[in-house]
């Protein structure tokens, strides 16, 4: 005889004695193992999103920032295979909402159907939840007004004024509590995410945009 | 494009697709709204199959559906939208625009046309949304068309002459419903398949609720 018992930290599908998906805490290891990622709200029309570049003279700096529609913008933090897959569903998802219902997708919307299919990873058997968190910014198809959603490895999904993924994101979100303000003009920005993200990421020398990819989103 | 073997069509004339209905429908914009009326009557051959039949239907708080041609047809693409829309708005956390309701719409329709099997329907949408009023025009292919005024329906060409004559773009709420009565009533004086009275909803962007016209001729 053999034990057929699976144990519960080999299948995202099993829930430990703790109530835990312990798959799904590895995974979130996983993205927080990938380069340091920030989205922050400046003010209604304007959202700076960053995201750490591993600086390689041999390697042409690939775009941590990627466009899923006009004006929405993803930064994803974990691995990027996985980052790539779901930005090619969130672009397909954009699309699909444009030849249905004939507008841009909203953000929140775009979030949630991530979020969905993220989530399907943890229930279905045969599966691995992504290692991969999502921050996603565009501008509300109301009102213009800015919008920045946090999509988590399981799905999760919450709207946000600043947030990180990504190395270094507890330290760094710590700092974002402290020290965000709605507001900011996009030069102090800039500066302060630098700041944060050498702290955070226990830098010698200060991080420049050289090594961190920086987009302001501005509506229109 | 014709459809021989399909008696909904007129074949008449090759070149031309035109789905056979008997109601009349037309929406008008005025400066701040838009309004949808329609007759009552509905029609089989030479029978009239109902003196009160519902042809102008509210999908939401905003936004109107007019409809002509096969009535279960277009009940069930009203039961349909009623339900998406909502959707759409808890997924969303916003109100959908009239733009999204037609285009849905267009979507569900062409898909049907393209699989053979065609939604039987002339189709008025219109309301109001945070962009202002808009009236949008769909038939059995799924074109969709955005309009300042248009009819459907068996007496749209008597309808259409009388909006064609007299509407302009900052007509009063109370000139546009007058116009849209008289112009609904040249198709219920001429055209055999339209009649029984009038209903209508005007949505506006200044009132929060549709205004309901019901008139018995």
């Amino acid at each position: 005889m053999y034990d057929s018992r699976v144990p519960y930290d080999k299948s995202a599908a099993i829930w430990s004695p703790d109530g835990e998906l312990v798959q799904l805490s590895y995974a979130r290891k996983a993205s927080e193992r990938g380069a340091a990622a920030v989205g922050m709200i400046l003010d209604d029309k304007t959202i700076l999103l960053a995201g750490e570049t591993l600086y390689d003279p041999l390697v042409i700096r690939p775009d941590k920032i990627q466009e899923i529609d006009k004006n929405l913008f993803v930064v994803a933090s974990g691995l990027s295979t996985d980052s790539n897959l779901l930005i090619g569903q969130a672009r397909l998802i954009a699309q699909q909402h444009r030849l249905i219902y004939g507008e841009k997708i909203s953000v929140r919307a775009l979030a949630s159907r991530l979020g969905d299919l993220m989530a399907r990873h943890t229930i279905a058997g045969g599966l691995r939840p992504f290692g991969t968190a999502l921050i996603l910014a565009g501008f509300s198809s109301v009102d213009n007004e800015a919008q920045l959603f946090f999509v988590d490895n399981g799905g999760s999904f919450f709207a946000v004024n600043a947030y990180a993924a990504g190395s270094g994101n507890e330290r760094v979100i710590d700092a974002l509590r402290k020290q965000y303000k709605v507001g900011l003009d996009v030069e102090t920005a800039k500066k302060l995410i630098l700041e944060i993200m050498t702290s955070a990421l226990g830098k010698k020398e200060p991080l420049t945009e050289k090594e961190v990819e920086v987009h302001i989103l501005i509506t229109d | 494009m014709n459809f021989p073997t399909n008696p909904m069509f007129n074949t008449g004339n090759p070149n031309q697709m035109q789905l056979v209905t008997g109601t009349t429908g037309l929406a008008l914009k005025y400066v701040d709204g838009m309004i949808l009326v329609a007759d009552r009557r509905a029609s089989a051959g030479t029978f009239i199959a109902s003196k009160r039949a519902k042809k102008v239907h509210k999908l939401n708080e905003y936004t109107g559906m007019g409809i002509a041609g096969l009535v279960s047809d277009a009940q069930t693409l009203i039961d349909v939208m009623k339900s998406e829309l909502r959707l759409y708005e808890l997924e969303n956390n916003f109100r959908p625009s009239i733009r999204v309701a037609a285009s849905l719409l267009a979507t569900i329709i062409h898909g049907g046309f393209r699989r053979y099997t065609p939604w039987w329907v002339q189709l008025l949408v219109g309301g109001v949304d945070r962009r202002g009023s808009h009236v949008y025009v769909l038939d059995p292919s799924g074109s969709l068309a955005e309009e300042d005024y248009i009819a459907i329906g068996s007496g749209t060409l008597l309808a259409m002459g009388v909006l064609e004559a007299s509407w302009k773009p900052d007509l009063t709420k109370a000139k546009a419903k007058d116009l849209g009565i008289n112009a609904l009533k040249m198709a219920i004086g001429r055209d055999i398949a339209t009649g029984n009275g009038i209903d209508g909803l005007i949505f506006s962007t200044k009132e929060d609720v549709a205004e309901e016209i019901h008139i018995d001729l």
